[in-house]
């Protein structure tokens, strides 16, 4: 048997094989791709609304009528609260654009399959690689000021051990987080590396 | 055959049309009437539970609809068909926690199928088959791609414009892949 006629059997047979895939109709992709849309639009609409409760619970907590025990810690409870309002809404800002970014390049970019599996490993990898950025740095500060200043002017001293032990907890969650997403990325990059040794076909 | 349809209850959430959807309707039409059953073999070679199977073969037509809105005709339906197939179906596999891409091969280093020839056991096409999809499910995405392609018989040429990889590189990879489905289909016959 010739080389063609082999490879034209293992065509056929790969050609014939029994499909139990479902005939799917324009009808139905018309009604996913608006039902993607619509579940879309609940899942922002769904954020903002979370994020207005949290606003909202957070001011009453700052301005409600303060115990009257707790001096100057009430300014630190105060500031505390409102600088984690302000990361709260920078992180779900930034996860809206990026949620959007993701959403218009299905439906502007055709590439060369290579390139689009290059483009994804790279999101990828700048995601793993720098999320903490743009996740924990704008949460950083409200986390300080409730930590240091608890420790400094609560006025219940037997609370030193527990601000210690969070912050024990904080570093090392984060440290874990950090070092998790930081060799996931890096296992991006390889992948990448790896690509950018084939060569590839000029672009027309 | 299931076929996968709108429920009629909700027309309502349809699009209210106009030329281009018209036209985007009608090359989605046309595109899967050529190449529907491609469509189903790719879906095989990308994901091997058959429930996320279907999820797959929906989430390729949906991007294939919708990339018809900016279909601009520089190259073939058809490689544009692959193209978007392709894409999103690697996108399902590099977002399936379940794989690490650390765990998957090239093609140059994908170990050498077993040779099936038993004498006592019969194999037959179908077991080359399944043999053939768990080699595929082994494979990184430039080269599950190549290897799909080439099943699907295109051309050196044609698998480097879907995929972007230099005709030269392409034509090295299916003088791999020739090696191993030689080893899978015919191994019987040589013995």
């Amino acid at each position: 048997m010739t080389t063609n006629e082999e490879n034209r059997m293992e065509k056929s047979a790969w050609q014939s094989q029994p499909l139990d895939a479902p005939v799917v109709s324009l009808a139905f992709v018309h009604h996913q791709a608006s039902r993607l849309n619509k579940d879309f639009r609940q899942q922002k609409g769904l954020m903002y609304w979370a994020l207005g409760i949290m606003v909202a619970a957070g001011l009453v907590t700052v301005f409600r009528d303060p115990p009257s025990d707790i001096g100057p810690m009430l300014y630190v409870m105060r500031v505390g609260i409102l600088l984690a309002l302000a990361g709260a809404v920078c992180v779900v800002l930034e996860m809206r654009s990026r949620a959007r970014m993701l959403q218009s390049r299905d439906d502007v970019t055709v590439t060369q399959s290579l390139d689009a599996y290059r483009s994804e490993l790279e999101r990828r990898r700048d995601y793993y690689l720098h999320s903490w950025r743009w996740s924990l740095l704008p949460m950083l500060p409200a986390a300080l000021v409730l930590i240091v200043g608890g420790m400094i002017y609560d006025p219940h001293p037997e609370m030193l051990s527990h601000y210690g032990l969070i912050v024990v907890f904080a570093v090392a969650f984060t440290a874990a987080g950090v070092w998790d997403h930081r060799r996931k990325g890096h296992a991006y990059q390889g992948e990448l590396d790896a690509l950018g040794t084939l060569e590839h076909r000029p672009r027309p | 055959m299931t076929t996968l349809d709108a429920s009629p209850t909700v027309p309502e959430m349809l699009s209210p049309g106009g030329d281009a959807e018209r036209v985007q309707d009608e090359r989605y039409t046309e595109s899967i009437a050529l190449h529907g059953d491609a469509l189903g073999r790719l879906v095989r070679g990308y994901e091997s539970r058959p429930d996320r199977r279907q999820d797959l073969l929906q989430d390729i037509h949906i991007a294939l609809w919708r990339s018809f809105a900016t279909f601009d005709q520089r190259c073939s339906l058809r490689t544009w068909v692959y193209r978007v197939a392709h894409i999103a179906a690697t996108r399902h596999i590099v977002a399936d926690r379940r794989l690490r891409l650390r765990e998957l091969y090239t093609l140059d280093d994908v170990p050498e199928p077993e040779d099936p020839h038993n004498p006592a056991e019969d194999v037959d096409r179908s077991d080359s088959l399944q043999r053939l999809l768990s080699l595929i499910d082994r494979l990184k995405p430039p080269d599950r791609q190549v290897i799909l392609l080439y099943l699907e018989d295109f051309s050196a040429d044609a698998i480097s414009e879907v995929i972007g990889l230099s005709p030269q590189n392409v034509a090295t990879k299916i003088h791999r892949i020739k090696r191993l489905l030689a080893t899978l289909f015919h191994a019987e016959e040589r013995s």
